[in-house]
This record gives C-alpha cells, structure tokens and sequence, in this order.
C-alpha cells in the first residue's frame, strides 16, 4: 500500500527525477507503487516520458557553411570599426549642450538689444531669409572658391609652397575681376545726400545692396 | 595535437586572428544549435550566433577561468543574446506557430505510418508548447532536454541553483505533459 505522504503532488513532484533514473531508491519504490495503483498519475508519468523523447529526439539543425569563417570576420572587423570610433575626438555632450545655451541665450540677447522682441524676430527672419538668398544666387561663386581653397589646402598638405602662392594669387586676381564687374551694381550715395550717421545695419530685400556680398569678400581677402 | 580553449584565448587576446578564426570555428556549431532553439529559424539564428560571438570577441580580456569553463561562459552570452532577441520579439514569436524543417528526420524506419503520423504529431505539439512556456521553464528545457547539456551547466548559465534547475525542469515537462493530454481528450471527444 502507497504511504500517506506519497501522494500526488508528491508524485509529480519527483516524475522527472523518476523518469531521469536520480531517484533515490526508497523513494524510487514508493512511486513505483504510487503509479501502480493512481490511473491519473500513470498517465502523466506516460506523457511526461512522450514529451521528453518528443524534445530529445528534435533534429540537429546545421548551420550554412562558412558561418564560423563569416562570424569571425564580422567580430575582428566589428571591434576595428569600434576603435577607430574611440579614436576620433567627440565633442562631450556637455559641452554641445553648453554650446547651444550660449546660442540660445546670444540669439535672445540681440533680439532684446535691437528693440521689441517681435520686430526683432521678424528682421532675423528677414535677414536669414536674405543670407539664404544671396548664398543661392551666388552658390557657383562660393563652390569656385571652395574648389580653390581645396587646391590651396591640398598644396599646402602636399608641401608645395610655390603651388600655394601661385593659388593665392591666381584667387586674388579672381577677386578683384569680380570686384570689377559688381562695382557698377553697387549704388553710390549722391553727392546731395546727408549722411547717415548712426543708421542701424540691415539688409534690404535685394542682395544687391552689397552689404552681406561685402562681408563675404571681406572675409575671403 | 589540438590547443586547449584556454591556449588559444591566449592567443586571441594577443589579437592573433588565426586563433580568433579557430575558436570560433570550434564552438560556433554549439552556439548556432543554442540559439535556434530558442529562436526557430536558421538565420535569426545564424545573426545571433555572430552578435554572440562579437560580444565574445569584445570582452575576450574580461573572462577569468573563475567564470566557469569556456563553452560555459560562451552559451551564457549565447543565451543572454537569445533572451535579448526573445524579448524584443515576443509578440511576432507568439504568432509564429510554423515549425522549422526536418521533421523527416524523426521518423523511425521501423514505425508504421500511422505510428509514424502520431508520433510527428505529438513531436509538433511539443514544440509549440516549448516555445510559449515561460522563459524560466523554457531555458533549462532547452539546455538540457534539446542540447542535452548537464544540469549542473545549465545552472551556471542560468546562474540559478542546481536545484532549481531541476524544479524548472520537472515543471516545464509537466505542463507540457498536461497539454498533450489535454490535446488527445479533445481529440478523442471529436472523434466519438
């Protein structure tokens, strides 16, 4: 007869140790005579020996060939390009956090000093909107000048001191010929006119005012 | 004469890529079949087995021999990969209910077709049944029951008490079990 304390529970509780052979040999008995005399309990022991073999017996998959040559090639490289990004100096977030404070607080700082904060915004707007223009009508100027500033740039890497003066050089004449052919775009004041003593700078709607084109060419001499 | 496992990570920490390419060679069949189980197809299961090993290869300079054997450090990164493709597809894995080829395979010459029929039937349950058991009865099922792999080494991967493991595994069987029963009475109930 099945002692009290082996019960169902208790049965299925040891069903895997019993089917895996690691039960001890006492209890191995008792469970023996559990199942003999529990139908339900017999059963389970019966499936549960069904689902093992169902999971032992799945068949061995392959990996493709030439995974482990692919796996270890993508490792090596993986770790390379992880280097090379260690490597290359990255402004801290902090700092790109303080940097756009600053730009935040520089863009208030003139909108408050140039009066009411809406007319002020609208004139940012208007003279963003003209830098934005004039930069698109004279695009093939400003990709000339980076075509030669490469060369310069080049040469100067290269160690070719000669090549760098004969660039600037041939850079300065292009200046000047541009230069010569805007001067007569540029309106000059008439002689009747008073001056302007404290005019506060903007920028008209036309690019041909001069005034951004004239702090492009200052800044390219 | 082969080289140990612990030579030729001596080797790869000296970031000699012939010893790399051999490591991996020798153990990427043994993670491959971990993490298909897992996963249930041939090329997530082949992406996995790569972020493994790239992981792998990343903290070479990281594993002591205080972490266990090799292979036993290596399926515990294998099966947090697994874990980590598991979570991020859990509900595209729940729909899935296809089962991966081979099947073939299982059959005896020696059973009759209908023998033959039930048993692909039962196998087939089984399986769908693994995959939408709990991960923590899942696991050790499919460390020792599929791979076939020790107790005690599926509690270090686990890193979970021998004792535990043996618990999860009676558990996951027994509902397993349950469900197959479960299955023949409906399908017996259908038949009368």
């Amino acid at each position: 007869m099945t002692p009290v304390f082996f019960d169902c529970a208790r049965a299925e509780e040891l069903l895997s140790d019993h089917l895996d052979g690691t039960l001890d040999p006492l209890l191995a008995r008792e469970m023996e005579d559990h199942l003999r005399s529990c139908a339900s309990c017999g059963a389970l022991r019966d499936a549960l020996a069904e689902v093992v073999d169902a999971l032992r017996s799945s068949p061995a998959v392959e990996p493709s060939a030439g995974l482990a040559a692919r796996v270890a090639r993508a490792a090596i490289l993986r770790a390379e390009q992880q280097r090379v990004a260690r490597l290359t100096p990255r402004m801290p977030a902090w700092l790109q956090a303080v940097a756009a404070g600053l730009s935040v607080l520089t863009t208030a700082g003139i909108l408050v000093v140039h009066g009411g904060t809406a007319r002020a915004a609208g004139r940012l707007v208007e003279r963003t909107t003209n830098a934005g223009t004039y930069v698109l009508e004279k695009k093939d100027r400003l990709l000339e000048d980076f075509r030669i500033l490469r060369v310069v740039v080049g040469a100067a890497i290269e160690g070719r001191i000669d090549r760098v003066s004969d660039r600037l050089e041939d850079y300065r004449r292009l200046l000047e010929r541009r230069r010569e052919t805007e001067q007569p775009r540029v309106p000059s004041p008439a002689p009747s006119a008073p001056p302007e003593p404290s005019r506060k700078p903007t920028l008209s709607n036309s690019p041909g005012d001069g005034r951004v084109e004239r702090d492009v060419e200052r800044s390219n001499r | 004469m082969t080289e140990s496992d612990s030579e030729l990570l001596r080797r790869c920490r000296a970031e000699d890529q012939a010893a790399w390419g051999e490591l991996v060679a020798r153990h990427t069949r043994r993670v491959f079949g971990l993490v298909y189980r897992f996963v249930g197809r041939v090329d997530e299961a082949e992406d996995l087995t790569q972020e493994t090993f790239v992981k792998v290869y990343q903290n070479l300079d990281r594993y002591r021999d205080s972490d266990g054997s090799f292979p036993t450090w290596l399926m515990t990164v294998a099966r947090n990969q697994a874990i980590d493709h598991y979570r991020r597809r859990k509900e595209e894995r729940l729909r899935r209910t296809e089962e991966p080829e081979g099947m073939d395979s299982l059959s005896s010459p020696d059973e009759g077709p209908q023998r033959r029929l039930e048993r692909e039937e039962r196998i087939q349950l089984v399986r769908r049944g693994l995959r939408t058991l709990p991960v923590d009865l899942r696991e050790p099922l499919i460390l020792c029951d599929l791979q076939g792999l020790p107790y005690e080494e599926a509690a270090t991967i686990l890193q979970v008490p021998l004792g535990t493991v043996k618990s999860r595994i009676n558990r996951g069987r027994l509902e397993l079990a349950k469900r197959l029963m479960r299955r023949r009475a409906e399908l017996e109930e259908s038949a009368r």
